[in-house]
């Protein structure tokens, strides 16, 4: 027996210690793509990563620009009214699905897009998922559901309003991309059937990315997803009319009222998409410009002028907008020097030209390529994060583009940046935020 | 055999047990020279945030030092004795990460997100800017000019101008009653040699916390802060040299100040619990059922509560900037007194202060900016615990008690334009 015993013992052992190693020692993320068109064109691009602690689902429709107000106020009113009630469930049902779901449910409106994503834990995927499809499929455009849109998009307005910057950022972008903001009676005319007609010809399949990221596992998700849109064939019927031509930008400085006393000065360029040939050197260059303090404005308008407490670069990049450089400072300075504003919007766009008059030297660039491959990983952290920058990647060139982004960053030469510069920052408009005292 | 196979389940369970509570464990550390460091492990991706924390708020500022804690932390990035203004930029840039600080009414904090495998040099940067800080003159005045357009921009919404005067009307002569930003005022009388006094004093290893988050195995998180941060000299004063100093419930009085926003605005302040009040987590759940536009009570209105537990006094505060002025405040502050909330309603909002915390601890830098102000301020640990175990009655309790309408401090704020600020 004693033999026998020994011989039990070790393999027993060792069968131990491997499955111990087994189940303490970190698997790695199951991080594979996976990818899928449907055949009603729907395209799906699942991300999974057993380390999260949420599931996060994006759905993105390239609606096409609105370039005419009423289609954009249409739009508007469609997009924020997606979840108040579809033909096959009530608005209560939904409201309860949203609270299930954990309640985060974003809604992002761009030029030519509505980007609407779903945070939940992993238990309740299925649930949010079908959230998203059954408004996707079968959303009702109700006067009910109309008028809670519009209130929701009161409060958003009323929320931007307080603060200069934004209301600032969002009227320059609007400008740069040649587009009207709705007049309220413009809004008011939206009704029922102008909301539906909407909604069938823009929201498409063949116009939808589905993605999503965090913990969840892909062949359960990518089932579920074919089984709830296999059904989804809207079509476009006959031919869309031909969108009218863009608003030519206005070159006359926006001027936006700021309560308090601060004071913005921003200039917006022209910017390329995800996937376009010069979008690697774009990022590069609006980092080299004004991302981080390390930067051409931070250093040479904050720290070596003592202007602004504010000051780089923003841009909504997988989307395409613009680049936005910016710089906020107390406009008590406008008693001692009333031309502070021009003064500061000059100071924007001579940082602007010196891209091309001073290139950047090798050390410039090696911080500007750096900081934007490690910022592209911390603006990755969370899953709705990933699975929005998913959606954009999928939608503007392949679903793998955007994991490719940092390696295309840290190769981008001076001459790329020099071309990017040429080719999007020509073009400029400009908005200045001032306390109503100081604006005329 | 059975016996054997017994051990070596027990074992096997063990090692399951600590794999799957890895994540959640915090380990703490006090080196010698006295610096605390708090771990926490997190692997969904590969980053890691570091936040140095310095008890040097401007509750800590002295006579003749208001503005010192908030002008002192612009000045660490002005140089140090191994870079020159700039460099600890561009060196923490070239790792993928953006150094920042922020100074509160406790604390200075300095923090950056890198990625994990530049933990080392990061840690390595953000010791030299906090530890050898050269605070050079010729760069004061130009930093002055630049901490006044921070403040403006601070002051640019209603509701920060109404809370920073509540403050300052119900807790002078205190250093709280000062915004932690400093004002105009106190900046501009800031010195170099006032703030090389606060620095020296301030910034010793007694009174700092590191808070390391991230995809990093605690042994090398320790390993790599002893090599940098171990031969930190302690300050040889007291640790902590600002007192708690009680100061007398305030009787109820209405105030009016001119403002800049085209609106009228109403405010009312009470004495609140300090973090480390038993009563602090009352406060936040009564703060979180009353809450904003955008939940609780108060949604769909302009109304909102703040409570933002300190390590002394702190203010619970009720504001409208709606035009239904000090009605819908008094409304709400009696029907609290008057009837405790429905257990329903308590679990939806500690169910939803919870899910708020889990989504804000998602980020690495999220988890490290909660775990650093709960210890920097004194609140106990376990806050999710004990916020669930509030009670309805409790709730109540706290407003009738705490808020209650013979010692509110009010505040209106009548719009000055158009015509000239005040």
């Amino acid at each position: 027996m004693k033999p026998i015993s020994v011989r039990l013992k070790i393999p027993a052992a060792l069968l131990t210690l491997l499955l111990a190693t087994l189940l303490t020692t970190r698997l790695p993320a199951e991080d594979r793509l996976r990818v899928e068109t449907l055949p009603n064109g729907v395209r799906l691009a699942l991300e999974p990563n057993q380390l999260d602690s949420f599931v996060a689902f994006t759905m993105q429709v390239q609606t096409g620009p609105d370039l005419v107000p009423a289609d954009r106020a249409a739009g508007e009113i469609v997009a924020h009214a997606l979840f108040y009630g579809s033909s096959n469930r009530s608005f209560e049902d939904v409201s309860a699905s949203v609270s299930q779901v954990g309640g985060s449910l974003t809604t992002r409106r761009t030029a030519d897009s509505v980007t609407v994503t779903c945070v939940t834990g992993p238990r309740h995927w299925r649930e949010a998922a079908y959230l998203l499809c059954e408004a996707l499929k079968n959303a009702d455009f109700t006067p009910e559901a109309l008028a809670r849109a519009r209130a929701d998009i009161g409060r958003l307005d009323a929320r931007r309003a307080v603060s200069p910057f934004l209301s600032a950022y969002n009227a320059l972008v609007e400008r740069t991309q040649g587009l009207i903001e709705p007049d309220p009676s413009t809004m008011d005319r939206v009704n029922p059937e102008s909301a539906r007609a909407y909604f069938q010809t823009r929201y498409l399949p063949s116009r939808v990315v589905f993605a999503a990221a965090g913990h969840f596992d892909s062949l359960a998700v990518m089932s579920a997803l074919e089984n709830m849109l296999f059904d989804f064939d809207r079509r476009a019927p006959g031919r869309a009319s031909p969108p009218s031509a863009p608003q030519e930008p206005s070159d006359a400085p926006l001027r936006v009222p700021a309560a308090g006393d601060a004071a913005y000065a921003l200039i917006g360029t022209q910017g390329p998409r995800a996937g376009e040939e010069l979008y690697p050197a774009f990022v590069v260059l609006r980092t080299l410009l004004g991302g981080g303090h390390g930067s051409r404005l931070f250093r040479r308008v904050r720290e070596s002028e003592g202007f602004g407490y504010t000051v780089g670069t923003a841009s909504d990049p997988l989307a395409g907008g613009p680049l936005v450089a910016y710089v906020g400072w107390n406009s008590r300075r406008s008693e001692q020097d009333p031309a502070v504003a021009d003064k500061a919007l000059r100071r924007l766009g001579g940082q602007l030209d010196a891209v091309l008059s001073e290139p950047p030297g090798e050390e410039e660039l090696d911080r500007a390529r750096k900081l934007a491959a490690g910022q592209w990983t911390i603006e990755r952290e969370l899953p709705a994060e990933r699975a929005e920058a998913l959606a954009w990647s999928a939608s503007m060139a392949t679903a793998a583009y955007d994991r490719s982004l940092p390696g295309l960053f840290l190769r981008v030469s001076r001459d790329d940046v020099i071309r990017a510069a040429r080719t999007y920052t020509s073009r400029r408009i400009s908005a200045v935020a001032l306390p109503p005292r100081l604006s005329h | 055999m059975l016996k054997s196979l017994h051990l070596s389940a027990v074992v096997l369970v063990l090692l399951i047990a600590r794999s799957v509570h890895a994540d959640d464990a915090l380990s703490r550390q006090v080196l010698p020279k006295g610096l605390q460091i708090v771990f926490r492990e997190t692997h969904a991706t590969p980053l890691v945030s570091l936040e140095l924390w310095i008890l040097a708020g401007a509750r800590d500022e002295g006579p003749g030092e208001l503005g010192c804690a908030h002008f002192l932390e612009h000045m660490l990035f002005k140089g140090t004795h191994l870079r020159p203004a700039g460099q600890v930029d561009t060196d923490i840039e070239r790792l993928g990460a953006i150094l920042n600080a922020a100074t509160g009414p406790d604390y200075a904090r300095y923090y950056t997100v890198a990625p994990a495998r530049n933990l080392s040099p990061a840690l390595e940067i953000l010791a030299d800017v906090v530890r050898n800080a050269i605070l050079p003159a010729s760069k004061v005045e130009r930093e002055r000019a630049v901490i006044l357009d921070e403040i403006a921009q601070h002051r640019a919404t209603q509701s920060s101008r109404l809370v920073d005067q509540l403050y300052a009307l119900t807790l002078a002569p205190l250093p709280y009653s000062h915004p932690p930003a400093g004002t105009a005022a106190t900046i501009a009388a800031c010195t170099r040699d006032g703030m090389k006094r606060f620095y020296d004093r301030c910034y010793v290893p007694e009174r700092a916390l590191l808070v390391i988050v991230g995809d990093i195995e605690p042994a090398r998180a320790l390993s790599e802060s002893t090599a940098i941060f171990g031969n930190w000299q302690r300050g040889g004063q007291a640790s902590d040299q600002a007192t708690a100093v009680a100061i007398p419930l305030p009787r109820a009085s209405q105030s009016h100040l001119a403002d800049p926003g085209p609106r009228r605005a109403v405010g009312m302040a009470f004495i609140g619990p300090p973090a480390s009040s038993p009563a602090a987590a009352v406060a936040q759940v009564t703060q979180a059922l009353l809450g904003t536009r955008n939940g609780g009570r108060f949604a769909a209105t302009e109304c909102a509560a703040h409570y933002s537990p300190r390590r002394d006094t702190s203010l619970f505060i009720l504001t409208n900037e709606g035009a239904a002025g000090d009605g819908p405040l008094r409304q709400a502050l009696q029907r609290l007194q008057t009837s405790a909330p429905t257990e329903s309603e308590m679990a939806a909002v500690v169910g939803r202060e919870a899910a708020d915390a889990r989504l804000e601890t998602q980020r690495a830098g999220g988890l490290a900016l909660r775990l650093g102000t709960g210890i920097i301020s004194g609140a106990p640990p376990d806050q999710e615990a004990r916020l669930r175990a509030v009670t309805p009655a409790q709730v109540s309790a706290f407003a009738r008690g705490w808020l209650d309408l013979r010692h509110a401090v009010t505040l209106w704020l009548e719009p000055s334009f158009p015509g000239e600020t005040p």
